[in-house]
């Protein structure tokens, strides 16, 4: 193969590699990279917000339980015997109550805010 | 305002710090993305998804490095997991030249008159039929102007690596242009 001139060659390759590419980036992109974050900061923030409050409920029940168990109540034994008992209906409720704690504090939340993102962008 | 104090605003919420954030890198971040990705339509969505990356970690940034170079690393590694799940990836080159190119159809050869403009188009579509970190490189390199150890820095690779990435990406992008024009002098001294 016939030698190049190198450096013209180099030249001509350096030129095209410093033309930055013909679409830009889109005006709006920083309104849109804010919105985001916000949205995004809005539902890790639900998040934490529902643990902490499932946390402050179970330690409530927790001390509850421990105090009522340690103190001496006649009625002790038939509340204790009625949770065995039933201990799945008990279970399902709290359960139950989880969930809409849930689907309020987060999921709601949550698809409230990405429908109000969605709409504005 | 330095990286620091920017990136200590951006934690505390403040909006405008983080608009001030995506505006001073938005090219750096748009230009990798569509460089390494060669996804036009897809481009915005992974901009958005390097900047959101960032916020969600910014507690990691310690300012041992400039926040260029941690921002262009999230965007290197959101190309790579992108390029993964499209199953489009080629991250490692051959040193075989020959190889890193197969399987890619190479464009005809250029008949009639080439200008220095065709020249420059031709650069471009070679650059898009490189391996993935030979197109990282010379875009950080090239269009950002990063230093060999900023561009080590992003993509976790020797500096040494880096040079010889840069050196092998612009031979693979004259192999080409000269199999499309092997007649390329009268070109290459247009005016």
């Amino acid at each position: 193969m016939e030698k190049m001139p190198e450096n013209l060659f180099d030249d001509l390759i350096d030129e095209a590699l410093r033309q930055p590419p013909e679409t830009g980036v889109p005006d709006h992109f920083a309104d849109r990279v804010v919105s985001a974050a916000a949205q995004q900061g809005t539902a890790r923030d639900s998040l934490i917000e529902f643990f902490y409050k499932c946390l402050i409920a179970f330690s409530a029940f927790a001390v509850f339980s421990i105090v009522f168990y340690l103190v001496s109540i006649k009625s002790k034994e038939p509340v204790i015997a009625y949770v065995e008992q039933n201990w799945v209906f008990i279970g399902s409720i709290l359960v139950i109550g989880l969930f809409v704690l849930f689907a309020d504090q987060v999921f709601l939340r949550y698809l409230f805010n990405r429908y109000r993102y969605l709409s504005r962008n | 305002m330095n990286d620091l104090e920017l990136i200590s605003q951006i934690r505390n919420g403040n909006p405008g710090a983080l608009r001030f954030l995506v505006d001073k890198h938005k090219n750096l971040v748009w230009y990798m993305v569509l460089r390494m990705t060669n996804q036009q339509e897809d481009a915005e969505d992974l901009c958005q998804e390097v900047f959101l990356r960032m916020i969600r970690d910014v507690g990691k940034f310690r300012g041992d490095s400039k926040l260029s170079s941690w921002i262009g690393s999230i965007a290197y590694n959101v190309c790579v997991d992108f390029l993964r799940k499209k199953g489009r990836m080629k991250v490692f080159p051959t040193d075989n030249l020959d190889a890193a190119m197969a399987g890619k159809s190479s464009p005809d050869r250029a008949d009639g008159d080439t200008d220095r403009a065709t020249l420059k188009r031709m650069v471009h579509e070679a650059i898009s039929r490189l391996p993935l970190n030979y197109r990282a490189v010379i875009t950080l390199y090239h269009l950002e102007e990063m230093s060999y150890r900023e561009i080590s820095e992003i993509m976790v690779i020797p500096e040494g690596t880096v040079k010889s990435y840069i050196s092998r990406a612009r031979e693979m992008i004259r192999q080409e242009i000269l199999k499309r024009v092997p007649d390329i002098h009268p070109v290459l001294f247009e005016t």
